[in-house]
């Protein structure tokens, strides 16, 4: 039986976080945490940016190697992605 | 209560402004060998409930199975179903599970089924691929 978990934690005005208690069976090693985001009433539009280009890029080296997701591989890095992006505008900026 | 959005990612927060952010989202995974692990990953899940369902909790199980259909890692997590944001709405939440170490042990269609109440409420399909192997041709070019 697992039980709910009164830990909750503000991540701003508009949303409620509560961490949940995971049982898990099956086999060892597995470590999961569980989080539910639960928008409060009245909520205020708040414009902070929370996803930040360090918080991108912490995510892609945590989860790139040794298993990949199925596109994972086409983006080599996010300087590469950025630089290809460049490319594209300045090219239609030039064809326009 | 129904799940209107469940998938496996690389990342996933929500910002302080209740927005969901999900990257990287992925159907398949590409071992090194067997066995493996995936050293990372997010099961990001949107619930939306009724009114007849706020403050209640839920059990929410979640069920990793491979090819065999023999489960081989479950997760239970008992939730409690929020207000809605306004009155006379529904009420949407998301759930973020961050899981380190989510064994590979074989290739094929594996799944993660998501499940309250015991019923199934989301599929998120999970194909392994088999490790990759290089040709003789790409080990002579990348040494």
């Amino acid at each position: 039986m697992v039980k709910m978990v009164e830990k909750e934690a503000s991540a701003g005005d508009a949303v409620k976080v509560r961490e949940n208690q995971v049982a898990v069976t099956g086999v060892t090693g597995v470590h999961v945490e569980s989080h539910v985001f639960e928008l409060r009433p009245k909520a205020s539009a708040i414009h902070s940016e929370t996803f930040t280009r360090g918080v991108f890029e912490d995510a892609l080296d945590k989860a790139s190697r040794p298993v990949k997701g199925k596109y994972a591989d086409m983006l080599p890095s996010s300087e590469e992605f950025i630089e290809d992006k460049r490319r594209e505008i300045e090219l239609e900026d030039r064809l326009s | 209560m129904n799940a209107v959005l469940a998938v496996a990612a690389d990342y996933a927060n929500v910002a302080s402004d209740g927005k969901l952010n999900i990257m990287g989202i992925f159907q398949e995974l590409i071992p090194q060998g067997f066995p493996s692990a995936v050293p990372q990953m997010y099961l990001v899940i949107s619930w939306d409930a009724g009114p007849a369902e706020f403050g209640s909790q839920k059990k929410v199980a979640i069920t990793y199975i491979g090819p065999d259909s023999d489960p081989e890692v479950s997760l239970d997590a008992a939730i409690q179903v929020p207000e809605a944001v306004r009155p006379g709405e529904r009420a949407v939440f998301h759930q973020i599970f961050g899981i380190q170490g989510l064994p590979i042990v074989r290739s094929g269609p594996h799944a993660i089924y998501i499940l309250s109440g015991g019923e199934e409420k989301a599929r998120i399909p999970l194909y392994v691929r088999k490790p990759l192997t290089l040709t003789g041709e790409e080990v002579e070019q990348n040494g």
